[in-house]
């Protein structure tokens, strides 16, 4: 029976559950446990002869076991992995997660404190001395070779997300566990085992693969029975009668998923649940996407009769909130600069079905009805795009939008399915394709696409080449030529072409090794039964099982590239104002900007600074390619001297600011920019990965931006020494100033298709220029008209009244910012000070 | 329709894109440079003036002015909008406004046109009826006020605005607000019993007075006679909208 989609305007409220079960995640201080880091180290103590497929086949299995079992009040939806709400597990196997110098600093750090009791620090400190030598993240460090780590060390690219961890990054094939419940998956492998070609060479290996992997398979069931027996056991206990018959339903649910099928809506969440958590418990790799969620529960909520609209939509808004329930560890650098205990759980909803037809449907609304019901900092929520999608859903996600809090994002899928075609999906496959963690599209339970692999510093590649190879004043890369004697603009780009391909081959090495390590110490059984064709292939999905296979790493600094070379064209070798020595002494001396210029603040500013480096840095790198003692001298060292000169380099510097820049769409600038992006894209193209895949660029900065910019000098493009480079395919901040549609122009004059592990492009508006209907209606045709012209990805910022307060403050960085005034529209800084506020007052009002 | 000039020229001053409030969609506004008006509180005194001064407006032919606002084509037609002719006064260079008319309708795009209505009757027969959206500002109904505030008498503005009503698709009534002038319930009023003739006009603009022009006057070397009265807010605007409604109007503050 098909439930009839009844689209209203605005969102309704919560129910009392919703609101308890929030208040009381949002009550609780996190604290570390270390069931999981005892229970697993035990268990490979008492493996070691065994090959590491198995043994953390069987440290899963016990962790499954014996992790205490816990169901909250108010919960519908059960199944934790800490005893505390967003608590967090360790994961010593892949390295100690910064611990080892925050024992004691933890719990009273500003940003995510975890705390600590005495008990568990002493035993985890214990815990690691065994783990010493055998982590991924020491053995990767051990394949890297000189240059490779000199270029890592110096902020070329960063390799760190999966040096240091967990890879993650999945969608896998919930679907499959629906509707064929773990036991059909146990059919599965055993159908495998039986055709296998025992006398084959890698059977020995498929093997030990298959045998994990129904160890960790009974493990899930095991650790359901396990819920299922608890919620009895309350049930017992309960004096309320309500509760009592929830724990009763809650205990008949567990005993039947994730084991069997799905039967109803409730037991598919349920179900979608364990296999959501227990991958998250098998290892620490983020971006555990549900992916194409509003597609594979479809079926269960038209043909579930026993619940009302309301009774779903709860049970949804249970399993939204329940996504905050999960938590991972980071050092204080890394906490400080992604403060708020973020997973990137991204759920999708929209889009085409496999076979082309458009795929809006009851789930999808329900999911953005959740996320206003929920405004918490998980899942994120990502919107599909196409010509097919109806107005009216994109209306209800452009609502969400206009809450505030930055979700969704929209993404266009007349770009990324070709783009994905283009890298040699099938059409239904790459249709299926599902966004993973922040904007990368994989096809759901087919690909591992380790779309987080790296961070490329694009305009590092280019200081390299006004250096003649030289990286950070040493001879490093190819002689390229010194930039005060290039002739031509073109000789120019092709210094920096040679040099985007030695750089590109260095990040590959790195990636390599990194992918190597997980190959050889990283083995996941358990997900692997769920991203095709691991069974069939015999394989985990880090010995390259999964059908398509990928290494993705992201550009960041497109803007500057672009702007940079415009500045050389323009300035240099066109107008001939200024010759390429002059440029270079310019930016040499910081385009005159010394201590003097940055005045009093500039202590705290630079302390606050260094902390955001610190701490993206930490997320990217591993500690020990840290470089920061040096990195704080290079700093003050080049802001110490006032250079005589200064006047003459700032007027440079003017010159060079009114060359014209990407993201106000014009043409040259853009094409540029187009150009220096494609580059690294082209580039990457051309190697392999140890899993039988390509590599696959993207353009996206996740906070690296704030990072890469601390390693990089002055550039052409005007921007200062150890300034913030442009984030995604963003222009740089405030140099956009023809308002929305002409950046929004730019962005999509990019190559997006080739970008196919992801681009960001980040809008940012008033409440006021999208408020009541037109201005909803305008919101949409935004989205429709960047993606008529095939931008990728776009996300909003309705901009609050502090970001006002903000922009008042510090005009120079929110040039872009577009407000409504009286009878017209216009740039917020441009106002005087009094309108400004009247703005400013107004905001808050029109702030829902 | 007819060939297309794509010679013609006028003064431009600004080509504004993402214009969200001055006619249907999302709107690009071409400002055109001359003004019959003097008005006190005008925000662009440097408009006034029909001629390019050093740092202040182009002469620009319809082809570069095609070449600017078709960079928006595809909003136009994902968000029902277009080009919107403002100024100083779009119709005083009938010409020049004509022909790009033709250039919009030949893309697709809806038009519409800011106007104080001081204009000739022939242009506003030649021009109005091929327009899709008349946004008229109507500022005060006694002659004397009017004359106070623009330096002109409301007569021909108040007889065109009748033609106007006539002749044009849809049409909107604009009010700037400014305190000393017409911000009372009585001028509000009177606009609103003016603007019952107009039989095709449903909704009111309410603009409340800005003081963003204050410092151009200075840099003109003239004299800002609003002195430093201080700007409304659209709360201020609250009293009068619910005139406006008691007259059966829409109202739109801020439109």
């Amino acid at each position: 029976m098909k439930k009839e989609i009844n689209v209203k305007p605005g969102f309704s409220q919560p129910t009392e559950r919703i609101k308890k079960l929030k208040a009381a995640i949002l009550d609780t201080t996190p604290r570390i446990e270390v069931e999981r880091a005892r229970l697993i180290t035990e268990s490979y103590k008492k493996t070691e002869a065994l090959p590491t497929v198995l043994r953390h086949a069987k440290g899963f299995e016990k962790i499954l076991s014996e992790l205490p079992v816990v169901i909250r009040d108010n919960e519908l939806i059960v199944g934790t992995a800490t005893i505390d709400s967003r608590s967090a597990q360790i994961f010593p196997e892949f390295g100690p997660q910064g611990l080892k110098d925050e024992f004691d600093t933890v719990s009273t750090r500003s940003a995510d404190p975890f705390a600590i009791s005495e008990e568990v620090k002493t035993e985890l400190k214990d815990i690691f001395k065994y783990w010493e030598g055998k982590t991924t993240s020491e053995y990767a460090s051990s394949l890297m070779d000189e240059d490779t780590r000199k270029a890592y060390d110096a902020g070329v690219f960063t390799v760190g997300n999966y040096h240091q961890g967990g890879v993650g990054h999945l969608a896998v094939n919930y679907e499959k566990i629906l509707q064929k419940g773990i036991r059909g998956v146990i059919s599965e492998i055993i159908a495998a085992i039986k055709n296998a070609d025992q006398t084959d060479p890698s059977w020995i290996e498929k093997e030990q693969f298959y045998r994990a992997a129904l160890i960790t398979l009974k493990a899930v069931v095991n650790f359901a029975n396990r819920y299922a027996q608890k919620a009895k056991e309350l049930a017992e206990y309960s004096n309320d009668a309500k509760r009592k018959a929830e724990l009763l339903k809650i205990s008949e649910i567990c005993s039947h998923v994730p084991e069997y099928p799905a039967r109803n809506f409730y037991e598919a969440l349920q179900s979608f649940w364990f296999i959501q958590l227990v991958i998250q418990i098998e290892a620490s790799g983020h971006s555990i996407s549900p992916g194409r969620f509003d597609q594979y529960m479809i079926p269960f909520y038209e043909n579930d009769d026993t619940l009302t609209q309301e009774e779903a939509q709860e049970l949804l808004d249970c399993l939204f909130v329940k996504f905050n329930d999960l938590n991972k560890l980071r050092d204080i650098v890394t906490a400080t600069a992604f403060a708020g205990y973020q997973l990137w759980q991204n759920v999708n909803c929209g889009g085409q079905t496999k076979d082309g037809k458009d795929a809006t449907n009851a789930i999808s609304y329900m999911e953005i009805e959740s996320m206003a019901h929920v405004m918490m900092a998980m899942p994120s929520l990502s919107i599909r795009v196409w010509n097919g999608t109806p107005n009216a859903f994109l209306l209800k996600a452009c609502e969400l939008s206009r809450l505030g809090g930055g979700q969704p994002a929209f993404y266009n899928d007349e770009e990324i399915i070709t783009a994905k075609v283009n890298r040699g999906e099938t059409l239904e496959d790459a249709r299926n394709y599902a966004i993973v963690g922040c904007v990368e599209p994989a096809s759901q339970g087919k690909e591992n696409s380790w779309c987080d692999a790296a961070l490329f510093n694009l305009p590092k590649v280019l200081e390299i080449a006004m250096n003649n190879g030289r990286l950070n004043g040493k001879d490093f890369g190819p002689k390229t030529g010194e930039f005060k004697d290039f002739k031509s603009f073109d000789e120019f780009l092709k210094a920096y072409v040679e040099q985007m391909k030695f750089c590109v081959s260095l990040l590959v090495r790195a990636d390599n090794a990194v992918d190597y390590a997980h190959r050889k110490y990283g083995q996941l059984a358990f997900v692997s039964t769920l991203v095709d064709d691991c069974i069939s292939k015999g394989e985990t999905i880090d010995h390259g099982g999964a059908h398509y296979n990928f290494t993705g790493p992201q550009g960041i600094g497109s803007a500057n590239i672009g702007n940079a070379l415009m500045v050389v064209k323009k300035l240099v070798f066109d107008s001939k104002t200024l010759s390429m020595k002059q440029l270079k002494e310019a930016m040499d001396h910081n385009f005159g900007r010394s201590e003097s210029a940055v005045p009093a603040a500039k202590a705290d500013k630079d302390e606050a600074y260094d902390a955001i480096a610190q701490a993206v840095k930490k997320v990217l790198g591993e500690d020990e390619s840290l470089d920061l003692d040096n990195l704080k001298l290079n700093h003050d060292d080049t802001t110490k001297s006032l250079d005589d000169n200064s006047n003459v380099y700032a007027k440079i510097h003017e010159q060079v600011m009114n060359v014209d820049k990407y993201g106000n769409d014009l043409n040259e600038v853009d094409e540029l920019t187009r150009i220096g992006s494609r580059v690294y894209c082209e580039e990457l193209e051309n190697y392999k990965t140890p899993r039988g895949g390509i590599f696959n660029a993207g353009l996206y900065p996740v906070s690296g931006n704030v990072l890469f910019g601390s390693y990089i000098g002055a550039t052409p493009d005007g921007r200062y020494d150890k300034e913030t480079i442009a984030d995604g395919v963003s222009p740089t901040r405030g140099t956009d100033t023809n308002g929305p549609t002409a950046a929004a122009n730019s962005v999509a004059k990019l190559d997006h298709f080739i970008a196919s592990n992801g681009t960001l492009y980040n809008m940012k508006f008033s409440p006021s220029a999208v408020a009541g209907d037109g201005g909803l209606r305008r919101f949409a045709a935004l989205i429709r008209g960047f993606f008529d012209k095939k931008g990728g990805h776009v996300q909003f910022n309705v901009i609050d009244r502090q970001t006002l307060l903000d922009a008042q403050a510090h005009p120079e960085q929110h040039k872009d910012l577009i407000v409504r005034v009286a009878g017209y529209s216009a740039q917020f800084i441009a106002l005087d000070k009094s309108v400004q506020d009247d703005i400013i007052a107004r905001t808050e009002f029109d702030n829902f | 329709m007819g060939n297309i000039d794509y010679d013609k020229k006028a003064c431009v001053f600004n080509i504004q894109r993402y214009s969200i409030h001055d006619g249907p969609g999302i709107r690009t506004i071409v400002f055109i440079k001359g003004c019959p008006l003097r008005c006190k509180w005008c925000f662009n005194p440097e408009s006034q003036d029909p001629r390019p001064t050093k740092d202040f407006g182009s002469m620009m032919s319809v082809a570069d002015v095609y070449k600017q606002i078709k960079k928006d084509e595809v909003i136009y037609r994902r968000s029902g909008g277009g080009i919107t002719f403002s100024g100083g006064e779009a119709l005083t260079q009938p010409d020049f406004v004509e022909e790009l008319i033709k250039v919009c309708n030949a893309n697709g795009w809806t038009t519409a046109v800011e106007t104080e209505g001081y204009i000739s009757e022939r242009t506003i027969t030649r021009i109005i009826p091929k327009l899709d959206y008349v946004l008229l500002d109507i500022k005060a109904i006694p002659e004397d006020v009017h004359r106070r505030g623009t330096g002109v008498s409301n007569h021909r503005i108040l007889k065109n605005a009748l033609l106007i009503n006539q002749l044009a698709k849809n049409v909107v009534v604009r009010v700037p607000v400014i305190p000393t002038f017409n911000y009372s319930k009585k001028q509000i009023n009177y606009i609103c019993e003016f603007s019952k003739y107009l039989n095709n006009v449903n909704t009111l603009h309410l603009l409340p007075y800005m003081t963003v022009g204050r410092k151009k006057y200075k840099k003109l070397g003239r004299k800002y006679e609003m002195g430093d009265i201080a700007p409304l807010s659209e709360d201020d605007l609250l009293p009068l909208k619910e005139i406006v409604e008691e007259h059966g109007f829409n109202c739109v503050l801020g439109g």
